[in-house]
């Protein structure tokens, strides 16, 4: 809200500290001052009131009042009250009081109609409200000096003298003072008469009793009306004004008053008239508890060390009343206007905040040896992102969200999406069920500057099956061009950093809609699936318009976190010397090469101590439709030195136990 | 062969080293007077047949003779051969001035890095780490941590809410949301743990707005929660300067000013001194000198209550803070390239 420097200065005898000064002060002690601008004699001080605040600081009576506190400067006491004259043949009825728990209206006669006088129309003009005429100026002027919103009725407008507080019906529907008709439903409040409808409650206006330049007789409601009620409406009409803004923040009851003051104070001087008839329908007061403020848990909290007649002192100022006095136990009773004291803790903070939290000194807390539990998820989450910058990836973030385009590209099933309700962008429609899109989406903004790269990510995907919801981690990444060997052995390298064993790549029978048909496994650790590798198809990447070929991989990383092992055990550094072998053997060209190392290792022979995989060739002296692999095989004896006898004799073994197989020949 | 016979040796073993050119020369006299057959080998093979006066003599000299020319040659071939192949390096160049091949390396992502750096600062305070999950309910997320159930602090953040059937008609704990801050997790944690604990919890957030420059759908938070017997603001001004000035690695000073948080009475507002200008006022802190940078507060005593702690026995404090802190400390100006995927800015981390 915009404060106009002038006129909180009016609340003091005493000269205010300069505007800048000012502000700073209010910055420190109490809401954060956003801008402080010169408008001609006087300056625009904008200040962004808390939420909480709202009920007594959305006006400048509200705002001195801290000023006060803040400086220590007097505020001029100003009293006044009604003269009540209740005796009037205007009839109010509150069909709704929970709604509306205060409904005060005033009767005026004979007022005049007419521009305002300068010095309002300048407080208005800092203030950012637009000047009408001096009725609906002085209203204003009244609602931003006290906070109370208030509404002036033309009362030859109204008929059957009277007025209806009354929730709206179903279609019904009102021609408001923007000159814009509304539709309203059952949970808005209305003001009207018995014919018509006058206004929203606490909203708007409308046309039908609009003061204009004829106008002679008012009623000027200074109302309260239920602050969810009014947020419910103001939301459903999506209008938002100054008076639903206080409104629905909640102000005490009291304020009608307050406000009703200021205004026929203000009318009776500048537009003239006498007062026919006060009409006050009070149906609830807001319960005010008293509250206990003990200074020992005052100091032990802020870690001060305030004494009860600072702390007294300052309560005070602010308006609140100490009722007991009991050695370090306060009772005190906060002022009607602050709505947002309800406990200890409350009051803590209004001494913290005037004594000042820059004097309260900074204290280490006292150390005990209590040393931090470890994290295992961290530890592994940053052995996995080390080990992905080693080999060459760089990390990215993405959104967390997934758009229609892209639930459609990847064939998601929506009923295992997870759909957030009214995004402010559809590009957050669901929750992403997996990293890939993204990873995708970055490789094609990628490849337009940079010809290859890998890039990986870990995050929270989510899914759902009828109520089920789920999180889990995952961890993905991609590599440019035709690269599912670079992608697998930079997984089996992984799974080496991570401790995983176990590990097994199997090809993949099962739909998907994602990978080359024949160029995707599915990754295994102690036969339990755990994620995923192929060459994705160009039916996925050329509808994303991505032009280089891509490899890539996912994880679930809670499935692995649970399967490392972090202690590595020596194994003795062999002390005689290897021999090796190679042996190529031609085998159709679909045989997988596993099924060799199977066939070997179904030997059991010890002295094998590994099989090296070290070449596939199809072509030249090859027959057609099949390959020639090449297998190197390491013999080792741990206790002695092995001789090329007994090497050659193991290797027969293995020669004949693989040309068992009718379709495998050892080439010689 | 007697003393006199060896001096003359020693002479001849000496002229001839200085004449010597070449490796192969060198050998030639190794051979002559150390190999097999050679004057010096000779002399001491035969030492039995002198006489006993004379054999200690002639044994010290030989032997000296021996070694002064086993040095003496290596040292010389060293030099030759030395002399050999930088002549040969001579001939060779290669440009210093090239680009050198780089091995190839990746990049962690900046928030990875920071959110790193700020675990270790606290863990080293013992701090414990805790994550919780992001799609989270509306019970932790606003209920527990004291947000009336109409009040417009809930609009302060604007909430995505999960799609559910029959939403209405679910229990506060049943109907979802994307995470609006990291202090759900506060309350996971205290229902599930005895005070005194201090915890620290990094993680994704998520609000319901349009993007700009300072906007974002999905950021980071981390949060803090210190409860203890006696702990005050006091503390947590301790706390957080010592954070501040070990992130930044420099003296940082640190402001608190009134805020307004459901789940915390007092609130703050943490400001820290500008970076860039050291308080002297720039375009980066609006001329204030300072930089909004931290929520924090003292722990409600409903929140303690709702995660079933003794407020009359306990008290604390607690913060979270942002994205902020990384932009500040590599001056980047617009928080969606973190979330960009552009590979020309993160490869620069």
């Amino acid at each position: 809200m915009i404060f106009s420097y002038n006129w909180l200065q009016s609340f003091f005898d005493k000269k205010l500290p300069s505007p800048n000064l000012l502000a700073e002060k209010i910055n420190l002690k109490l809401f954060e001052v956003e801008e402080v601008k010169k408008v001609n004699d006087d300056w625009a001080i904008k200040i962004d009131i808390l939420p909480n605040r709202a009920g007594d600081c959305f006006s400048h009576l509200g705002v001195a009042r801290e000023i006060s506190a803040i400086t220590g400067l007097k505020m001029i006491e100003k009293k006044s009250s009604f003269k009540k004259k209740s005796k009037s043949n205007f009839k109010i009825e509150i069909k709704d009081k929970e709604s509306c728990p205060r409904y005060l209206a005033v009767v005026l006669r004979n007022i005049n109609v007419e521009s305002s006088p300068s010095w309002i129309k300048e407080r208005l003009k800092v203030c950012g409200v637009q000047s009408i005429n001096n009725i609906v100026d002085i209203v204003n002027y009244a609602m931003l000096e006290t906070g109370q919103p208030m509404h002036a009725f033309d009362l030859d407008k109204i008929s059957g003298n009277k007025i209806i507080v009354r929730k709206a019906r179903k279609n019904e529907t009102i021609h408001a003072l923007d000159n814009k008709k509304y539709s309203l439903n059952e949970k808005t409040l209305l003001i009207s008469d018995p014919e018509k409808i006058l206004g929203i409650a606490g909203i708007k206006g409308g046309k039908n009793a609009e003061i204009d330049e004829k106008t002679k007789n008012i009623i000027v409601e200074s109302a309260n009306f239920d602050r969810v009620m009014i947020r419910k409406a103001s939301n459903f009409l999506k209008i938002r004004t100054d008076a639903s803004l206080r409104f629905e923040h909640g102000i005490d009851s009291s304020l009608s008053e307050t406000g009703a003051l200021k205004a026929l104070e203000m009318i009776s001087e500048i537009a003239g008239g006498e007062i026919d008839s006060i009409t006050d329908i009070y149906s609830f007061k807001r319960k005010k508890e008293k509250l206990t403020l003990d200074l020992n848990y005052l100091n032990s909290l802020l870690g001060a060390s305030i004494d009860k007649s600072t702390a007294k002192k300052i309560l005070v100022i602010l308006g609140f009343k100490i009722v007991k006095d009991e050695k370090d136990v306060l009772k005190i009773e906060a002022p009607d206007w602050r709505v947002d004291i309800s406990c200890q803790e409350d009051l803590i903070e209004e001494v913290g905040r005037i004594y000042g939290y820059e004097r309260i000194k900074s204290i280490m807390p006292q150390a005990t040896i209590d040393p931090p539990q470890r994290n295992q998820e961290f530890y592994w989450l940053n052995k996995v992102r080390n080990f992905f910058k080693n080999v060459g990836f760089s990390e990215t973030y993405n959104h967390s969200f997934i758009n229609d385009k892209e639930a459609g590209n990847f064939n998601y099933n929506l009923d295992n999406l997870i759909e957030v309700e009214k995004p402010v962008s559809l590009e957050q429609r669901y929750l992403r069920p997996s990293l890939i899109p993204k990873l995708l989406n970055n490789s094609k903004e990628n490849e337009k500057f940079i010809n290859d790269f890998k890039i990986f990510e870990i995050g929270n995907v989510f899914t759902k099956k009828g109520s089920q919801f789920k999180e889990k981690k995952e961890v993905a990444g991609l590599i440019t061009g035709n690269s599912f060997y670079q992608t697998k052995g930079t997984i089996e390298l992984l799974f080496n950093e991570l401790g995983i064993s176990q590990v097994e790549f199997k090809s993949l029978q099962e739909k998907d809609c994602l990978f080359h048909l024949n160029k995707r496994a599915q990754i295994l650790i102690n036969k339990e699936r755990v994620g995923f590798l192929g060459l994705v198809s160009r039916r996925v990447l050329n509808p994303l318009k991505i032009k280089s070929d891509i490899s890539l991989f996912y994880l679930d990383f809670d499935l692995l976190k649970d399967r490392t092992s972090k202690d590595i055990y020596y194994s003795q550094i062999p002390k005689f010397p290897l021999i090796s072998r190679d042996i190529s053997i031609v085998v159709p060209e679909k045989e997988g090469y596993l099924k060799i190392e199977n066939c070997i290792n179904r030997l059991k022979l010890d002295k094998v101590e590994e099989i090296i995989f070290s070449d596939s060739y199809q072509g030249k002296e090859i027959p057609q439709k099949k390959k020639s692999l090449t297998l190197r095989i390491v013999y080792r004896d741990n206790q002695r030195t092995l001789n090329a006898q007994e090497v050659n004799s193991f290797h027969e073994k293995i020669i004949k136990e693989i040309e068992k197989n009718k379709d495998w020949q050892v080439r010689k | 062969m007697s003393i006199k016979d060896l001096k003359s040796i020693k002479k001849e073993i000496q002229e001839s080293l200085e004449s010597a050119k070449k490796a192969a020369d060198l050998n030639n006299i190794f051979k002559k007077y150390l190999g097999k057959k050679g004057k010096v080998s000779l002399i001491l093979r035969n030492l039995s047949s002198l006489p006993k006066e004379e054999r200690t003599l002639v044994a010290k000299e030989a032997n000296r003779a021996k070694d002064l020319l086993t040095r003496e040659i290596d040292d010389r071939l060293k030099e030759i051969s030395d002399k050999e192949i930088l002549l040969a390096e001579r001939g060779e160049w290669l440009d210093v001035t090239l680009p050198g091949k780089k091995p190839e390396i990746g990049h962690i992502h900046p928030l990875t890095e920071n959110l790193n750096k700020c675990i270790d600062i606290f863990e080293k305070m013992g701090f414990s780490l805790v994550y919780g999950p992001e799609l989270e309910d509306e019970w932790h997320n606003f209920d527990a941590l004291n947000f009336p159930p109409d009040h417009p602090a809930r609009e302060m953040q604007d909430t995505l809410f999960i799609k559910q059937e029959k939403r209405e008609s679910l229990s506060s704990k049943k109907r979802l949301l994307m995470r609006t801050h990291t202090s759900p997790v506060q309350v996971r944690y205290m229902l599930k743990n005895k005070p005194p604990f201090k915890i620290i919890v990094p993680g994704r957030v998520f609000r319901n707005e349009a993007t700009d420059a300072s906007h974002e759908v999905n950021f980071y938070q981390i949060e803090g929660l210190m409860v203890g017997k006696n702990i005050s603001v006091a503390n947590f001004k301790a706390v957080v300067e010592e954070f501040y000035n070990s992130f930044y690695e420099k003296e940082i000073k640190v402001r608190l000013r009134p805020s307004f948080f459901p789940f915390t009475e007092p609130s703050f507002e943490v400001d820290m001194q500008c970076t860039i200008c050291n308080g002297k006022g720039c375009s980066v802190c609006s001329q204030t000198g300072w930089l909004e940078i931290m929520g924090a507060g003292m722990v409600h005593p409903n929140v303690l209550e709702n995660s079933g702690i003794d407020s009359s026995k306990w008290q604390g404090f607690a913060f979270g803070m942002g994205d902020r802190i990384a932009m500040m400390r590599h001056k980047i100006n617009d928080v969606r390239l973190f979330y960009s995927g552009d590979l020309r800015f993160l490869n620069q981390f």
